[in-house]
């Protein structure tokens, strides 16, 4: 973990609401998929938790979701400016098994595109199954399909792919295998009762985003306290209530 | 340049703590620096059982602040005093304040026995202001009466020299300044988070769970500052300051208006290398106006 000022070398919409950002660092980060990075943005107190979208050789991508007057500022921020970045954060999706799925909602597809691309590195089998509101929605879909070239996609308006949400794009194979998710939390929820095991990665408001806060404490079923942010973004099904 | 603080129960090297809870027991931010380049070290406040805390969200960005209302999470004492505490030690050599709470006198004095029989701890916080509590807290620190008694009771159970951390939502903190003193505090931390609340324009409803929560940050630095100083006016025992302070011209404005030492606090969720800023910077910033010892500056505005 650190700060590193990074060059803005893109910042474009993507897709209705939804930038690509990308970040220059000057050399080299480790990461792993599923851990998130810590923008402050000009103007702003707190920093803004992003996922990592890819890091290669010294250069990041992020997805972000105009939610607030944080990402709207986010987004007037021009090619060549600098950010204050605090990474790499969290644990991600550390354990990648082989014929999984991969299940994503919305902009939840973040993490799981980096995912992919570890994974297709690894020789390790994957199936893309995303869901979104519409065609509109969806960003970088040909990224998807070169990682990908089956993926399948449900879109709630029938734009794209099966009308419906991602549970219309299972087969029976699909229901038996582990499932890598991030989304909102009801369809975290959906995943943790439709597939028999998986990780998920859970999204919230945070404070430092480094553990120091405990802004963004959740239980375990046993009453133990797990932060988002440090133990987390990434949890095993079943690890903690939300 | 001496910037060397001698308070009841901790020699300073330099000024600068962090404030309880916004460092947790150390054990992220010496990931970012040594720990041993601050003045002191102050542990998130520790209660008689472990507390899971308030329901998410605890946290809202506000304007060059923010607002929490994390509820006292913590691991509960025993906890603490035989692993954080421990485990700090191992790397942080410096002075150790360790942070108090409970939610009646009877969990204080639980805590703080326990902590009596910890070793490596070189004086007490009692956080009688914590705004995001439904008993205890900040109640107690609100309440002159309420105030004194806990500190006397506190006081004569202490192994160490106790400083009772104040709510600037007292009616009038310089009497529950008094009234601690009187009791016999060693020092006081003035002060806690302003209460505050934020509404998000999405939902229409209040961002913290609890509604209102804590707010922090160098909004609240001018409020914070003027309490020390009306503190500082009325009260002989040391003053740690603490509310915005993020670098090193802030913790000399603090000494000037009667703080002997200052916590840091919301910065450190901005920028982990925050304190360790503020430490590099002082030398240059007290040669800058023309300081040669910060222990000689303390209170020369009231002058």
């Amino acid at each position: 973990m650190t700060t590193i000022k990074m060059t803005i070398l893109e910042n474009t919409k993507v897709a209705k609401d939804v930038f690509l950002l990308r970040l220059d660092a000057g050399r080299r980060i480790e990461c792993e998929p599923g851990q998130f990075a810590s923008l402050s943005i000009p103007g702003f107190f707190l920093r803004r938790p992003l996922g990592i979208v890819e890091e290669k050789d010294g250069v990041l991508s992020f997805l972000y979701k105009v939610v607030g007057e944080g990402t709207l500022a986010l987004t007037a921020m021009k090619k060549g400016e600098s950010l204050d970045v605090l990474l790499p954060l969290g644990h991600g999706f550390s354990e990648r098994k082989d014929d999984v799925l991969l299940v994503g909602a919305g902009l939840g597809i973040a993490p799981l595109l980096f995912l992919a691309k570890r994974m297709k590195e690894e020789d390790k089998a994957f199936h893309i199954r995303f869901a979104f509101n519409a065609k509109e929605d969806i960003p970088l879909l040909e990224d998807i399909l070169s990682l990908d070239p089956e993926a399948r996609f449900a879109t709630m308006d029938g734009s794209h792919g099966t009308k419906g949400i991602f549970t219309d794009i299972l087969d029976e194979e699909d229901r038996k295998r582990t499932a890598y998710c991030c989304g909102p939390i009801p369809f975290l929820k959906a995943c943790e009762r439709t597939f028999p095991s998986g990780y998920l990665s859970l999204e919230c408001r945070m404070g430092c985003g480094y553990g120091i806060c405990n802004g963004c404490t959740v239980l375990t079923p046993e009453g133990k306290r797990r932060k988002i942010c440090k133990d987390g973004p990434v949890f095993a099904f079943k690890e903690v209530c939300y | 340049m001496d910037m060397h603080i001698s308070i009841p129960g901790l020699e300073l090297k330099n000024p600068v703590l962090p404030a309880s809870g916004t460092a947790g027991y150390g054990e992220e931010l010496s990931q970012f620096y040594d720990l041993n380049i601050l003045g002191g070290f102050t542990t998130k406040s520790a209660t008689g059982k472990e507390r899971p805390g308030n329901p998410l969200p605890r946290i809202a960005d506000g304007y060059e602040g923010t607002l929490n209302c994390i509820g006292l999470e913590n691991p509960g004492v025993d906890i603490v005093a035989t692993k954080k505490i421990p485990q700090l030690r191992k790397t942080y050599k410096g002075p150790l304040l360790v942070s108090i709470a409970g939610s009646d006198e009877e969990e204080y004095c639980h805590v703080m026995e326990a902590f009596n029989r910890t070793e490596g701890i070189d004086a007490y916080e009692i956080n009688i202001s914590c705004p995001n509590v439904s008993k205890g807290g900040m109640a107690l620190g609100t309440d002159p009466k309420a105030a004194y008694d806990i500190t006397k009771k506190l006081k004569a159970l202490s192994r160490h020299p106790i400083y009772v951390k104040l709510t600037p939502n007292a009616s009038d903190v310089v009497l529950v300044a008094k009234a601690v003193e009187e009791a016999g505090a060693d020092g006081i931390v003035v002060c806690n988070s302003f209460q505050g609340m934020r509404i998000d324009l999405k939902t229409r409803k209040p961002i913290l769970s609890r509604t209102i929560g804590g707010y922090g940050g160098p909004a609240i630095l001018p409020m914070a500052l003027k309490v020390v100083y009306q503190c500082a006016k009325e009260v002989h025992v040391p003053i740690i300051g603490v509310g915005g302070i993020a670098s090193a011209r802030d913790v000399i404005e603090f000494l000037l208006a009667g703080a002997s030492a200052v916590e840091v606090g919301s910065v450190n969720l901005k920028d982990p290398y925050a304190m360790k800023k503020i430490v590099e910077e002082l030398p240059d910033t007290m040669r800058r106006y023309g300081f040669d010892s910060l222990g000689t500056c303390i209170k020369e505005a009231l002058k």
